[in-house]
């Protein structure tokens, strides 16, 4: 795919959203984000342009599942014996999106029976859950899809692995991925299970300030008349991000929270009642990720408010009834 | 398969109780599996998972999408192919023999995989009997699962085979919270050498599991008497409390090395066989739990006068007492009343016709083009790719005598031989929801009441993920408070807020349903709406010149039903039964050809005879 993404920094505004999916990308253990609010906000060219600043990863060329080598236990169930001898190859951080009609087989994979019965070969087609292995899976309009769907989706995304019992396939394959659901509320709501498996949550709002949709404007014109200076132009920053995340990747293994900090994360998930223990867990790694961001090695306070706002709304909604984020 | 790391059960924090009831199933499988219902995120599969690394046995995990012949079995494809011999291949539940099955979110599970799951866990056997292919197995598994209770309850049945049942909530104390974080991010940091850390108490437990497996244990007759005195006083259903708490009991012994029950043993496991089998379930109900705190749910039902008369009082403020229904009437003077008593609801369905739809959910059967679903038959290829085996061989059969089958097969398939699968499976209904807001609902707090069933329906169509509307009337008209949507929250939000006061233009109200049902229907043409009507039927604003608002509206009615016949009509009076007004919303109903029930008639009153009380129509 050459097309020229729009670069990530080049967006205007929305610095939740931005902030919230580097989050994810440095530290995929805080389970995806769940973007709420209107069209046109720049939701999917934030996810794109995200995955185009990522460093390449290596793969198997023409693995199914992005696998960076050969010779796990997988690969003698996926039967593609050209891969033994394939070379490695660098590409993009794949992000697989989901169309809101698509079928649990589009989803998981299914296996060809014409062509089983006919030929007596097993022939399994890999569903986006594969090609999302390693990199984003994006869900536009979350809250539309068919509840058996978004429990593939979510199962697979806390286990990291995607199991596939039906119709004739026993199966299964790594399927870690970054989830980044997008709904307009007005729409209905996510279940709350649903909900407080997303780890962060963000809402987004057109832009207010004149000035600031002026430059939305003028900068998505620029874009669209050459693509490639446009590009070009964003080139040095998009590298700065590019290695501002490189090195928060690697200041994450040694940032550190004290019991006090814990103490208070446990503290603020107990005063807003939040169901179950989630929400600490989350808030924890988002803090000490935020402070890796902000090229610290322990946790402060204010990484915590910050971390609570990203953590808490969507999970203070209690009850199927109750609307997200309602104060209680 | 992929080898995730699995957290050490040793090393989980806090949640022993739900601990304890999984190492009871461990040590002896006749306990007859737990079920672990809680809020989200509290560990409940992580431990059950943990679990499994603790034991020798096999530990089958049945994904909520799993299909009827991955579960039991079914024709073996390739043998058949390759040999021309039928050849089964046996499911999951054979691969549980002897272990665990655990299935995630159970009450999320499909009714013709629960229906399998039920027969064997009861029998211990499958009678595999499908796609051509019959045979016996042998199955015996402890059955675990978790569940959210909010996502909707288990049947009564499928609830009583689960031997113990464990409340889960979160951890209250802020230092456990703090340690449970600090294992969490260790073990996320360096799975292997967390793992390596626990050895050797996982390794102790596990000799102490295998130990107290071997270990037979004896309970006297006074321990037995005592395991009946505690069920009895319990007010549990069946027998079956009895027999899984003697056999919890001697697990719990064992697991403490000791080869006779004593009373600590039953007193420690018998909470866990009686919470689910207790005969008053609404204690438990979420529903109940979560209702709102200014109008406490009233346990006495057959207390109603004084309940009303208590809402009444509370209502007090908005209301000017006895005679307030001629003076609002008149005044047109509008209060918003608080949302009454809340309860489970009974069962309401559409019936099963032959019209292929699309969507999920949870309530009417109906056929379905997606491949998800109960196999119910096969038919032609209709090129969606869900291709039934069994008819298909048998098609290519009866056509081999003029084929030869390729190299290394023992049948010939072309395409013409292909035969599909007719599926079967519940989706949602859009309801539309027709509220009476007027004067006359303001006394005898039949708003509230009112309010609180429509509340509570509405939770029963979250449940069963319907799409609703809602119309209101009051004064001089009717209006659309909420087009269909998905969003349950919005419309319990409209209702909330709506007021009530004014005359009642029934008619205006029954011409905005029929306009909006049949936009609907229009839309989605293979859609079965429902149809709610809440009132008292006192109609008395005509919606053109009518000098008789009433019977102008019941001819209103009967219109509506003979053009929209794919809909169907409940109405629910709010009046209660002898009172000589009953007679209104019955004529409205008989014009309709819809059900009358009264508010208490939607209750799903136990555990016992939930199943009895469903409406659907087949």
């Amino acid at each position: 795919m050459n097309r020229i993404v729009y670069p990530f920094p080049a967006i205007v505004g929305q610095d939740d959203l931005k902030l919230a999916l580097i989050l994810n990308v440095i530290n995929p253990s805080i389970s995806g984000v769940l973007i709420r609010g209107e069209k046109g906000t720049a939701k999917s060219t934030a996810v794109r342009a995200i995955a185009n600043i990522l460093p390449e990863i290596e793969t198997v060329d023409g693995c199914p599942f992005n696998l960076p080598q050969y010779g796990a236990v997988l690969c003698q169930t996926c039967k593609k014996a050209e891969c033994a001898s394939a070379t490695t190859m660098k590409k993009r951080v794949p992000v697989m999106e989901l169309p809101v009609g698509a079928t649990e087989d589009r989803v998981v994979g299914s296996l060809n029976l014409e062509s089983a019965l006919k030929g007596g070969k097993r022939q399994f087609e890999h569903g986006l859950l594969a090609g999302a292995n390693r990199g984003i899976l994006y869900v536009d309009e979350v809250n539309l899809l068919e509840d058996h769907i978004v429990d593939v989706l979510l199962d697979s995304a806390a286990m990291g692995v995607n199991t596939v019992e039906r119709e004739g396939i026993s199966f299964s394959h790594p399927a870690k991925f970054t989830l980044v659901g997008t709904m307009n509320p007005e729409e209905g709501e996510l279940r709350p299970q649903l909900l407080d498996r997303f780890g962060l949550c963000v809402t987004v709002d057109g832009i207010r300030d004149v000035e600031k949709r002026v430059e939305v404007i003028e900068r998505r014109l620029d874009f669209e008349a050459d693509p490639e200076a446009f590009a070009d132009k964003w080139k040095n920053e998009c590298a700065a991000l590019t290695d501002k995340i490189i090195s928060a990747f690697e200041l994450l293994k040694t940032v550190e929270a004290d019991r006090d900090a814990m103490m208070r994360i446990a503290v603020l998930c107990m005063e807003s009642e939040v169901d179950g223990h989630r929400a600490d867990i989350i808030m924890l790694k988002t803090a000490k990720t935020l402070a890796a961001w902000n090229s610290r090695t322990s946790v402060l306070d204010e990484d915590i408010s910050a971390a609570a706002r990203l953590v808490l709304p969507h999970r203070m909604r209690r009850q199927p009834l109750q609307q997200v984020g309602r104060a209680k | 398969m992929t080898h995730q790391p699995v957290f050490p059960f040793i090393s989980i924090v806090g949640q022993e109780e739900m601990k304890l009831a999984l190492l009871l199933n461990a040590v002896n499988p006749k306990t007859g599996g737990v079920l672990l219902r809680g809020e989200k995120g509290t560990a409940k599969s992580t431990l059950v998972r943990a679990l499994s690394a603790l034991l020798d046995v096999p530990f089958v995990n049945l994904p909520l999408n799993a299909t009827e012949d991955r579960l039991a079995g079914s024709i073996d494809l390739e043998m058949t192919m390759t040999i021309g011999e039928r050849s089964v291949r046996k499911g999951l539940l054979a691969d549980a023999h002897g272990g665990f099955l655990y299935v995630d979110e159970v009450n999320l599970l499909d009714d013709h995989i629960t229906d399998i799951l039920l027969d064997c866990s009861a029998s211990g056997v499958v009678h595999l009997q499908r796609e051509g292919v019959s045979e016996v197995y042998n199955s015996e598994f402890v059955l675990a699962g978790s569940m959210n209770p909010e996502e909707g309850e288990l049947r009564p049945q499928f609830l009583d085979r689960f031997g113990l049942s464990v409340q889960v909530t979160a951890s209250a104390s802020a230092m456990e919270r703090v340690l449970l974080m600090e294992s969490r991010e260790r073990f996320d940091a360096d799975p292997q050498s967390f793992i390596a850390a626990a050895q050797e108490r996982q390794t102790e437990l596990k000799n102490r599991i295998q130990a107290a497996r071997t270990l037979s244990v004896c309970v006297d007759d006074s321990i037995i008497n005592y395991i009946a005195e505690t069920v009895l006083n319990a007010n549990a259903a069946g027998h079956r409390a009895d027999i899984v708490i003697a056999e919890a009991a001697k697990a719990h012994a064992a697991l403490n090395g000791r080869d006779k029950v004593l009373c600590e043993d039953v007193d420690a496991v018998a909470e866990f066989a009686l919470a689910h089998r207790r005969r008053q379930m609404e204690a438990q109900n979420p529903e109940t739990q979560n209702a709102p705190k200014e109008n406490k749910p009233q346990q006495d039902k057959d207390n109603q006068e004084t309940q009303d008369s208590s809402q009444r009082t509370e209502n007090n403020s908005h209301e000017s007492e006895g005679s307030s229904q001629q003076q609002s009437e008149g005044a047109g003077m509008e209060t918003v009343f608080s949302v009454g008593e809340l309860f489970g609801i009974k069962k309401i369905e559409t019936a099963k016709d032959r019209k292929n739809r699309k969507g999920s959910g949870r309530r009417s059967r109906t056929r379905t083009d997606a491949k998800h679903g109960r196999y119910v038959r096969a038919t032609e290829n209709r090129g969606s790719g869900d291709i039934a085996i069994d008819a298909t061989l048998r098609t290519a059969a009866a056509n081999q005598f003029m084929r030869t089958p390729p190299a290394g097969f023992a049948i010939a398939i072309e395409h013409s031989d292909i035969r599909e699968k007719q599926r079967e499976r519940r989706i949602g209904n859009f309801i539309l929801f027709i509220v009476d807001s007027s004067g006359s609902m303001g006394a005898r707090a039949r708003m509230a009441a009112a309010k609180g069933a429509v509340v509570s329906l509405l939770l029963d169509t979250y449940q069963k993920r319907d799409k609703v509307a809602m119309i209101a009337f009051r004064g001089e008209g009717s209006e659309i408070l909420l087009q269909p949507t998905s969003s349950v929250e919005l419309a319990e939000r409209k209702l909330r807020e709506l007021p009530t006061g004014g005359k009642t233009p029934l008619s205006a109200a029954i011409e905005d349903g029929r306009r909006l049902t049949g936009r609907y229907l229009r839309h989605n043409p293979d859609s079965r709406p429902v149809v709610i009507i809440m009132t008292d039927g006192r109609a008395n604003v005509p919606y053109a010149d009518s000098a008789n608002p009433r019977k102008e509206s019941q001819e209103l009615a009967a219109n509506w039903a003979r053009e929209q016949k794919d809909v169907k009509f409940i109405v629910i009076d709010t009046e209660k039964k002898g009172l000589a007004d009953f007679a209104l919303s019955g004529e409205l109903a008989s014009a309709l050809g819809a059900k009358l029930l009264e508010i208490k008639d939607l209750k799903a009153d136990s555990l016992l005879n939930a199943v009895r009380g469903s409406f659907s129509d087949e």
